[in-house]
């Protein structure tokens, strides 16, 4: 979708929600970071990136993951990138819409990274999705698998 | 039974001795009696009462204990023959339970039935004696109760699938209005003129006063849900500790505080915190045009109960509209005068009740408020 060639995929982004999504396209291209990024809409075509015949796992920094999500739901992502070996430590920020507790405990017990809620406040939300670019793509060392 | 009272004595003496004061206990009581021979199960004496709690007529029923075994229900039969071999075995086993039985319109009577085995001086269970008490207004009582209780434990399911849809479904096209407010801000800031961008500034500060009165509301939701979980609090440090924080939205602002002693209390510290800092933000708030502010916090200890007020001298409400200040999202004030959602009041009202409190206030326009909370003291 939004994957060019010229560089490897670091960041997948999963959002169904197409303005939050432009949004923090937006906000990521302020970064110069926007054409690291793959885009999907649901729970299902994330994991079907994530284990099809792809193999861009590998290339990974971060994913951004919405919890409502069609089809698969996003806390059902982060649970099965963390039974896969493959994925188990590839870093998941969970950026929601909505703090709810039990949410929250659930990501947390399932090993999410990160957990944050969208900010409507657009300044905010750029500001929080810019910084998560840069810290897990730029700065952030992975571990060796 | 030479330690017992006199008139004990004499009426033990007395149902030994005359036949009329057994029958006048067993007829006068609520209780059906029943007393059975276990030398000869088939034969039981059954009182006149034992048969009309069932809707029968005693006169028509034989003394046989064939006549109610098939009228109980016969997973109850099996749960008092089980208590019955083993209050044979051992008379410490209590045979005492709640049973079934068929009325004779169709409908189900509960009772409970007790009973004690008669030993003859070997210890070998030769009669039986027991008691049926009717509890069905009890059980029907009981089972209403549990299906009220499932009723409220639905809607308070639905109420929280709500919530959660609120706070999700409600965010997003905020979050998008202000986004695209913003870049079109941004992209085409060139060809907007000063009245363009001025629209566009109110289009932003009305989506993040949205945003907070959606927040306001889950959090009212949310904190009316929650258990109260009680410990000792101290009044005098929680309400500091709360002016501190209300103070903070207008540091630049001098107020002054005057805090008398507090009586402690048993409650719930984040929730009370939480009633501390409505009532002391709306105080920090209308006091504003005050070029000396004054917040004035008492507590009084009366009985079992203990009582907290908030006085300031801003500028008040008019005592007509009073009884609307304590709902959610009403407001006394314009918004162009004074900030908020209406929700910080409602929610203190709902803390202080879910503690079996109760709080009021009274006004005068122009000269201030008072807002007093009333607690029981609670045990430790």
């Amino acid at each position: 979708m939004n994957t060019t060639d010229a560089h490897p995929i670091e960041i997948l982004m999963v959002e169904d929600n197409p303005e939050d999504a432009e949004l923090a396209i937006r906000a990521l291209r302020k970064r110069k970071l926007a054409n690291r990024l793959h885009h999907v809409e649901d729970g299902a075509a994330a994991l079907n990136f994530l284990f099809g015949s792809h193999g861009t796992q590998h290339t990974l920094r971060v994913v951004l993951l919405d919890l409502k999500l069609p089809k698969v739901g996003g806390l059902e992502v982060l649970r099965r990138l963390r039974a896969n070996p493959q994925t188990k430590t590839l870093p998941v920020v969970v950026l929601t819409s909505s703090k709810e507790d039990r949410d929250l405990a659930e990501a947390y017990t399932l090993g999410v990274n990160s957990y944050i809620v969208k900010p409507v406040d657009f300044n905010k939300f750029a500001e929080v999705v810019g910084q998560l670019g840069l810290y897990w793509v730029l700065w952030n060392e992975p571990p060796k698998l | 039974m030479s330690g017992d009272h006199y008139l004990k004595r004499e009426l033990y003496a007395l149902v030994r001795d005359d036949p009329t004061i057994f029958d006048f206990l067993q007829s006068g009581s609520l209780d059906g009696m029943w007393y059975w021979d276990l030398e000869n199960t088939d034969d039981e004496w059954m009182s006149r009462r034992f048969w009309e709690t069932f809707g029968h007529d005693p006169d028509s029923k034989k003394h046989l204990s064939s006549e109610w075994q098939d009228m109980i229900h016969p997973e109850d039969l099996q749960v008092a023959l089980e208590n019955f071999n083993k209050h044979l075995e051992d008379p410490d086993h209590p045979y005492d339970q709640h049973v079934r039985y068929k009325h004779r319109n169709g409908s189900t009577v509960w009772v409970r039935c007790r009973g004690i085995a008669i030993r003859d001086e070997r210890g070998k269970p030769t009669r039986m004696l027991g008691a049926h008490t009717d509890i069905t207004a009890l059980k029907v009582a009981e089972q209403e109760a549990r299906k009220l209780a499932a009723e409220l434990a639905a809607a308070n399911e639905e109420l929280e699938a709500f919530s959660y849809s609120v706070s999700h479904d409600l965010r997003a096209p905020l979050r998008a209005i202000d986004g695209f407010s913003k870049a079109l801000e941004e992209d085409y800031g060139d060809s907007i003129d000063d009245e363009g961008r001025r629209l566009l500034g109110v289009i932003r500060k009305n989506s993040e006063k949205m945003d907070r009165l959606i927040n306001d509301l889950l959090a009212f939701a949310k904190l009316s849900r929650r258990a109260v979980v009680p410990r000792v609090v101290d009044m005098a440090k929680l309400a500091r500790a709360s002016f501190e924080q209300a103070k903070e939205a207008e540091a630049e602002r001098h107020v002054e505080l005057s805090l008398g002693p507090l009586p402690g209390v048993v409650g719930d510290p984040a929730l009370l915190h939480q009633v501390w800092v409505n009532l002391l933000s709306n105080a920090v708030k209308y006091t504003r045009p005050r070029s000396r502010a004054l917040i004035e916090i008492q507590g009084t200890k009366r009985g079992s109960e203990a009582t907290f007020s908030v006085r300031d001298n801003g500028v008040g409400f008019d005592m007509e509209y009073a009884d609307n200040l304590f709902g959610v999202f009403q407001r006394l004030h314009k918004e162009r005068e004074f900030e908020g959602t209406g929700v910080g009041l409602a929610l203190a009202r709902r803390i202080v009740e879910r503690h079996g409190g109760r709080i009021r206030a009274t006004s005068k326009l122009g000269e201030g408020s008072t807002f007093e909370f009333v607690l029981p003291i609670g045990k430790p």
